[in-house]
């Protein structure tokens, strides 16, 4: 390169070009991280509840039914779900004493409980 | 030039995270050169910003491979510029006194003076230039990444170069010979 060349480089590039603002990418990364965390705080919060929830499953039956009369021990083999008809009608055909129990332990959950003191059926008998 | 784009990629794929800081760098290095190159095809100065800002979103979407990022990127941009240019035909003629480029002596007049010089170059010259002075590639990585002999992209600078020195005339002459003449009592007071 000639000696003319060099200077008229060497002149150029004492030019700089203008700054520029920051790549927008920056902040769109952030972005996808805070969403990310977020969902990831979410799903745990999520799990958190249900398995805080599968673990105190009485506590809660406790409060909403008449099941607080059953006496500690014997504990329910059904459950509300449980008592489709097929299955029923099963049990009917193959051990009817277990089918009246079943029976019964279900009514005292799906039904209102007469037993209890202030139970509606109580109430109404003494009027 | 060394850099290759298969250093964006993770092995099992696309890494967008790395993809992202791969870019970063890559911005960092030759934003303000591209957005000058921009605005060497008459776009203002938010628009040449915007222009390569959007090529490199573009970037990161797509995952495009890149074996020359420089020239890849001086490329994109000059097509995006001019089709922009196209479509906005008003505005860029209004684009009279954007200043793209700085200097830390120079008077306002003379940054303008050769900004018009450049634009005047034909468009494979003023790449070269663009690619050379502000990129900081040697004539070999320019040869070796736009495919092009070395004699080709010599010759292209160097007929650059005349062209800028016979636009910018004396204002080169004189700040050339300032500098000589301060260099030369530089010596002497040394």
């Amino acid at each position: 390169m000639k000696k003319e060349e060099q200077e008229l480089e060497k002149y150029l590039s004492e030019f700089r070009p203008r700054p520029v603002r920051p790549l927008g990418i920056a902040n769109r990364t952030e972005r996808v991280w805070v969403g990310r965390l977020a969902a990831a705080a979410a799903v745990i919060l999520s799990i958190g509840i249900g398995f805080w929830y599968a673990g105190h499953p009485q506590k809660h039956e406790v409060k909403s039914g008449p099941i607080a009369a059953q006496p500690a021990g014997q504990k329910s083999e059904t459950s509300a779900a449980d008592l489709n008809s097929i299955r029923l009608t099963k049990l009917a055909l193959d051990d009817e004493k277990r089918f009246e129990t079943e029976l019964q332990v279900a009514s005292r959950r799906m039904l209102p409980d007469f037993r209890s003191p202030d139970s509606s059926l109580k109430v109404f008998a003494k009027e | 030039m060394s850099y290759q784009w298969q250093e964006w990629r993770g092995p099992e794929g696309l890494d967008l995270n790395r993809q992202a800081e791969s870019l970063q760098a890559l911005y960092q290095r030759y934003g303000a050169a591209l957005t000058a190159y921009a605005c060497s095809y008459g776009l203002n100065f938010a628009s040449a910003e915007d222009v390569v800002q959007q090529l490199f979103l573009k970037l990161l979407r797509d995952g495009n491979e890149m074996q020359a990022p420089a020239a890849y990127l001086h490329r994109a941009v000059r097509n995006a510029a001019l089709n922009l240019k196209r479509t906005r035909a008003r505005e860029t003629e209004l684009q009279t006194g954007v200043v793209w480029l700085t200097h830390a002596a120079a008077e306002p007049a003379e940054i303008v003076a050769l900004q018009d010089a450049l634009r005047q170059l034909p468009e494979e010259q003023r790449e070269t230039v663009f690619l050379r002075v502000w990129s900081g590639m040697t004539l070999q990585e320019i040869a070796d990444t736009t495919d092009l002999p070395l004699n080709t992209v010599a010759s292209r600078y160097r007929y650059a170069l005349e062209k800028l020195r016979l636009q910018l005339g004396q204002r080169f002459e004189e700040r050339a010979g300032h500098e000589k003449r301060g260099a030369g009592t530089g010596e002497i007071s040394e």
